[in-house]
């Protein structure tokens, strides 16, 4: 059974928009992006792309030990957000 | 130049086919992601924030037809990244047209002039080529000048050429309604089939009050900008759909109604948020939970969601589903100006 504690970094690995870090119970350790988490599978898993693959693999999520955060975040002052923030100051320093 | 009559039969008798099979939940048109490499980098846009090896991915030709062929939608619409980077866009589209599916190629156009000897005009082939607004508006939009100029070139020679050409434009609650009239009066000056618009889409974490503020002020600029619209301008969408936009119908979204594929898989539960990938088009349908979804789901994602590739399904679906909704879209298109 995965920890609360697991399953909240996947979850925010999965939210993530940067690639991320994947450690194994088994020691290994394994960067990419991580884009789907199925717990409703009979056996639950996660699945990455991985740089240099074509295709993504999976992992069960009874093997994972942590997510983290490793890469860039594509996202970062790019929300939705940030852009009308953006278009407000631009307004207001036209006026 | 107008909707060719085979799509408008095709796409009536299989939502006919769909309403006497009762089936409950069915594609009206696939957003087919072939990319996500883009030659801009438009401030709001998801698309691209991706890590570089990501966007360098994209779907081949035959998991492009493979996803066609099971999903079964008679329209493809073919956004991105911007498909015409994709080095198999020619053998993509033939493939389409060969399985006479009605394609949408959505562009930005810089590419249009230089690529558009690789296709060949056709019934099933439409660009639609994205425009948020007249020059100021749309190079502000794309954050990078010029765009609307080469975007405009692009139009002109597709159009001279024969090919079907419309336009698609997403407007936010800042948008200046007599500009965007005058901008939809350009447009039909350029000749082309019909204009898409569709307001943004916002997630905002807030509290009910600003959702209701935030769709009333959705629906105040589209008033505005569809107040007693003009005879000549054309639209590329269900009238019913600009009645939504306006406050004049209650719908609820339809996400199914236009399913996103792209290299992750098939996008659950729509084209704008992308929470899990289903690995078939059967498996999306069936293991999304579509009740936690929706305008009235109490989902903050869905709240002030008014989009097109939401609802544009829905109201379709409102057209064959009852006399009430046949006749309103009889009576708006007959008579255009009292959308």
């Amino acid at each position: 059974m995965a920890t609360p504690e697991l399953l909240k970094s996947i979850e925010v690995g999965m939210d993530y928009r940067g690639d991320v870090t994947v450690d194994l119970l088994d020691g290994k350790s394994i960067e990419g992006f991580l884009f789907a988490c199925d717990q409703k599978a009979a056996e639950p898993f996660i699945q990455m792309y991985l740089k240099g693959e074509s295709l993504p693999i999976k992992i069960q999520v009874i093997n994972l030990k942590e997510v983290r955060i490793t890469g860039e975040d594509t996202a970062a002052g790019k929300s939705w957000e940030a852009w009308k923030a953006k278009q407000e100051a631009v307004k207001s320093s036209a006026q | 130049m107008a909707v060719p009559i085979s799509q408008m039969y095709t796409v009536a008798s299989y939502v006919l086919g769909k309403k006497l099979s009762k089936t409950k939940r069915y594609p009206l048109v696939l957003m087919l992601e072939p990319l996500f490499k883009c030659n801009l980098a438009c401030a709001g846009c998801g698309k691209i924030q991706y890590p570089e090896h990501i966007i360098q991915r994209r779907l081949t030709p035959e998991q492009c037809f493979a996803a066609v062929e099971e999903c079964g939608a008679p329209m493809v619409s073919i956004p991105g990244g911007e498909p015409l980077l994709h080095p198999e866009i020619k053998q993509i589209v033939e493939g389409l047209v060969k399985r006479k599916k009605y394609i949408y190629l959505c562009t930005n156009a810089i590419l249009l002039k230089s690529k558009i000897d690789l296709f060949t005009p056709s019934k099933y082939l439409t660009f639609s080529v994205h425009l948020d607004g007249l020059k100021d508006e749309h190079d502000h939009a794309v954050c990078r000048d010029g765009i609307f100029d080469v975007a405009v070139k692009g139009i002109k020679e597709a159009l001279k050429r024969g090919f079907r050409v419309t336009t698609n434009t997403t407007l936010f609650d800042d948008a200046n309604p007599e500009r965007v009239r005058e901008f939809f009066d350009f447009l039909t000056g350029l000749g082309i089939e019909g204009m898409m618009i569709s307001p943004g889409y916002g997630y905002q974490k807030a509290p009910d009050q600003e959702h209701f503020l935030q769709r009333n002020r959705t629906t105040d600029l589209f008033k505005k900008i569809l107040h007693q619209p003009k005879r000549e301008w054309k639209f590329n969408l269900s009238p019913l759909f600009l009645r939504f936009l306006q406050g004049e119908k209650d719908y609820e979204c339809t996400p199914w109604g236009m399913p996103a594929y792209n290299i992750f898989g098939w996008q659950k539960p729509c084209y704008l948020l992308g929470e899990g990938y289903a690995s078939s088009f059967k498996e999306l349908i069936e293991t999304t939970e579509w009740d936690k979804y929706g305008n009235k789901s109490g989902n903050e994602k869905c709240t002030d969601c008014m989009v097109h590739c939401g609802f544009e399904a829905t109201a379709v679906n409102d057209t064959f589903g009852s006399i009430r909704g046949f006749m309103d879209t009889v009576k708006f298109t007959i008579n255009p100006s009292l959308v």
